[in-house]
């Protein structure tokens, strides 16, 4: 193989594959990625394949110049390390057997690779989608639930996103226990079947950082327990992304096994306390009274008043902060504890400007709307 | 396999949830909680363990959100709940034939309370859920609403499911069978429906057979089905408001069919009867009523299970609202509403009867056009209790007394209303007279009926 290669593109795509693969592994192979030559859509590409058994993803980088075709297997690590630091342009790839030699202008490096023969299969798509829909759409609805679903790794249907889908509607579910996020919308291609999954929280990661272009349109399958999805580019003078356009990714994941928490029995329904509140300024009061908290019981206070919502931080050794903020409130007053980090991660994402926070009691979940397209659910904290 | 820790956790966990339920959630608490058993809570669910498939259909449909608050409550945490059932009673899948109707854990024999008015239905039903097909087949039971005929057809199939796990049961109401049987035509699958109904099930209970009144060709197709169970030993048990025969335009020949078997009626409970029923009902809701209240709640409600069922609804209910005591003031105040209801059994002539011995005047007296002092204070008080004991409407009342306009009928009310509130010597008067009519519709009504009379 024999190539020439935009250096920063390259870097981009190997820092992608190096977010996969493992830095330590029993089997060497696995540390490291594919390099291969191929042609998509008529153009002339590297494709670079990087795994960890769980999770696989493929780029296309067609900033290249291919003077000879072949592939290769380098460690992915130490490769991205000597193209990070080079200060040239342009890099030339030159593999022969299992050996690379990576030329700059003043510079030369051999790497050893090993038996691209050994590199585990890949399976992707086969046939047809089970559904379609625009990048954008996919980032917002993943940015919007993916920050709430459960950290440790204890809990693992929680571990993850639920991707559930009934004919068009589509809706996106995370929780931790805490909070509940939920993001809901409506794809256009789509068939009546209806399709629920839990993909992992590493899974989604890697696809958000895949969702470069909102333009592009993501294609999902799911199949055998894994998750399929690959990003198509518009081909030159088409108006939408089609079958023939440029795959430029793909991914393929593992699902996680296990059932979802009802969450459906989470979300409140008889909240008779609703206050309508301006985002910016909630966040902005949610923030500055969350500078005076104790680090053991982060909480804040709420108190609901007659269109009057104040905000207060208490950090017993060092004062206290109090913020007000008109709101529209009528019903009678209310004081409810709750983590203002919670609190703050629903209000980064709210879609629509006014938000309503429904409310019954202070020992109750709290519900936070946001156009129709987000709901979240928190849980309070008991007050002092 | 879940560890040690995590079990422990979890029952702190559940024990807290049923402090909080007893305490917020009275009416939904059940005697049997207490045989759930708490597994683990783990990828944000607590999962509980039933022991039988009835109790967890009950809880995961009827139960699940007062026991999500209850968890937020006690945890603090956003988590959801999940009831399994892994017993081998649990198992049946021609239980999930008819879902539509899920047998309630609360309808078993245990619960039953036996007297002299529902005793041989509850025999029959016993021992037709010892020899299913061989004794009583037909079963017909009948009596009026409210008085157990359910909790009777259920408690049977849940002694079946218990003594044959793998016995294969198809309840259903007269009317799901009629919506089936139509359906069939519509979608044109009356194959699929005649296999359900004549292969597919070992006994068949319909409950509410009255509804087959008028219906022709649902009567056809359930006496062709009856035909097709009955010789090949399966049982069949019906429920009824009333007698086959006196079902309006029933077939004569399912008629004599289901008179064929043993026909049981259940009559409204004496008073001791629902004085145990009383006790037991609120006992299994956790709550242990003095024998006053108990008693208290007996005699208002006669005539009909379900009003019990309510009455110590309200009464929980006011009780949490007054700190948990079950005293006689309570119950008053709660169940004072119920009084005309209850009393549907009370006849003008019992309420006139009580007022004309008090006053010593005559019944033509009251009815005729006379209007001394004398004659119209009692004229009026009877109006007043007619209004209060009976059903009887303004018009119904004042025709009784001497066809008066309904507008006299509620000036006397009005009146007697005022005196009552000014004229404390007049009030004992009519609570005396009240007592004495209370005394009488507490006692078993024939002989209260004769007593007007005389």
């Amino acid at each position: 193989m024999k190539v020439i290669v935009h250096r920063q593109a390259l870097v981009e795509v190997l820092g992608l594959a190096c977010s996969v693969v493992l830095t330590r592994s029993p089997k060497p192979v696995l540390s490291c990625v594919r390099i291969s030559t191929a042609t998509v859509g008529g153009s002339r590409v590297l494709r670079i394949v990087a795994t960890d058994l769980e999770i696989t993803i493929e780029t296309s980088l067609s900033q290249v110049d291919i003077k000879q075709d072949g592939i290769a297997l380098l460690p992915a690590h130490k490769l991205l390390d000597i193209v990070n630091n080079s200060p040239d342009e342009n890099l030339a790839l030159d593999v022969v057997g299992e050996k690379a030699t990576i030329l700059g202008a003043d510079s030369m490096f051999t790497l050893l690779g090993f038996n691209s023969e050994d590199f585990p299969p890949v399976s992707g798509f086969e046939g047809a989608p089970d559904c379609t829909l625009s990048a954008g759409l996919l980032k917002t609805m993943l940015d919007r639930t993916r920050f709430a679903a459960a950290k440790e790794m204890t809990r693992y249907a929680m571990n993850g996103v639920l991707f559930e889908r009934k004919g068009k509607k589509l809706s996106m579910v995370a929780t931790d226990g805490h909070r509940l996020a939920q993001a809901r919308d409506e794809i256009e291609l789509a068939d009546e079947r209806e399709s629920e999954s839990i993909i992992p929280i590493k899974a989604i990661n890697m696809l958000e950082r895949l969702l470069v272009d909102p333009e592009q349109t993501v294609q999902l399958q799911f199949r055998e327990g894994k998750l399929f999805a690959q990003l198509i580019s518009k081909a030159a003078g088409e108006k939408t992304p089609s079958a023939e356009g440029l795959i430029t990714a793909s991914l393929s994941a593992s699902l996680v096994e296990g059932n979802f928490p009802p969450y459906k029995d989470v979300i409140p329904k008889d909240c008779d306390h609703k206050a309508s509140i301006n985002r910016d300024k909630f966040r902005s009061a949610v923030q500055r009274a969350a500078l005076l908290t104790n680090e053991e019981s982060k909480s804040i206070r709420l108190s609901f008043g007659n269109k009057n919502l104040t905000i207060t931080g208490r950090a017993p050794e060092m004062g206290e902060a109090k913020v007000e903020m008109p709101i529209d409130y009528t019903s009678e007053t209310m004081d409810v504890g709750f983590n203002p980090i919670y609190l703050q991660d629903a209000l980064k994402v709210a879609p629509t400007e006014e938000i309503t926070f429904e409310l019954r009691a202070p020992n109750k979940p709290g519900l936070i709307k946001s156009g129709q397209g987000f709901l979240y659910v928190i849980m309070p904290v008991s007050l002092p | 396999m879940v560890s040690l820790d995590a079990r422990s956790q979890a029952c702190n966990t559940w024990n807290e949830m049923l402090t909080y339920l007893r305490q917020f959630h009275s009416p939904v608490v059940r005697q049997w909680f207490s045989d759930l058993e708490p597994v683990e809570i783990a990828g944000g669910v607590l999962t509980v363990r039933c022991q039988t498939l009835i109790q967890q259909q009950h809880l995961s449909m009827k139960c699940r959100p007062v026991f999500v608050e209850a968890l937020q409550s006690v945890t603090g945490k956003l988590l959801g709940i999940n009831f399994i059932c892994t017993g081998s009673a649990g198992l049946n899948p021609v239980m999930n034939l008819c879902n539509e109707v899920p047998l309630s854990p609360d309808y078993i024999f245990e619960n039953f309370v036996v007297g002299p008015a529902n005793d041989l239905a509850h025999r029959a039903c016993q021992a037709v859920a010892m020899q299913p097909g061989r004794v009583y087949n037909p079963l017909f039971i009948h009596g009026a609403p409210g008085l157990g005929k359910t909790h009777l057809l259920q408690a049977t199939c849940q002694e079946l499911l218990q003594r044959q796990s793998d016995i294969r049961i198809l309840y259903i109401t007269c009317e799901q069978f009629v919506n089936h049987f139509m359906e069939s035509i519509s979608s044109g699958n009356q194959g699929q429906f005649r296999a359900m109904f004549r292969s597919k099930c070992d006994v068949l209970v319909v409950d509410d057979i009255h509804f087959l009144a008028g219906r022709d060709r649902s009567q056809e197709e359930f006496f062709h089905t009856f035909n097709a169970l009955l010789p090949q030993g399966k049982q069949i048990i019906l429920s009824s408001d009333s007698p086959p025969r006196d079902i309006p335009s029933m077939e004569e020949r399912l008629v004599s069919r289901f008179a064929n078997g043993l026909l049981a009626e259940i009559e409204p409970p004496c008073f001791e009867t629902r004085l145990i029923i009383v006790k037991r009902k609120s006992h299994l809701r956790g709550v242990n009523l003095p024998d006053d209240v108990a008693e208290f709640v007996a005699k208002r409600c006669e005539n009909n299970v379900r009003e019990i069922e309510g009455a110590i609804t309200k009464l929980m209910g006011q009780a949490m609202l007054n700190g948990g005591q079950y005293t006689m003031a309570l119950a008053q105040t709660a169940l004072g509403d119920l009084l005309p209801q209850a009393s549907r059994m009370v006849s003008i002539l019992q309420v006139v009867g009580h007022v004309t011995r008090f006053f010593n005047v005559r019944v033509p007296d009251l009815q005729g056009k006379k209007r001394h002092k004398s004659i119209t204070l009692p004229r009026q008080v009877s109006m007043y209790l007619v209004r209060k004991y009976t059903q009887y409407s303004l018009e119904e009342t004042g025709g009784f007394f001497g066809g008066r306009d309904h507008t006299t009928v509620m000036h006397s009310v009005k009146t007697i209303e005022r005196l009552r509130q000014t004229d404390s010597g007049f009030a004992r008067q009519i609570e005396q007279i009240e007592n004495g009519l209370e005394r009488e519709i507490s006692r078993p009504a024939p002989i209260a009926a004769s007593q007007a009379m005389s």
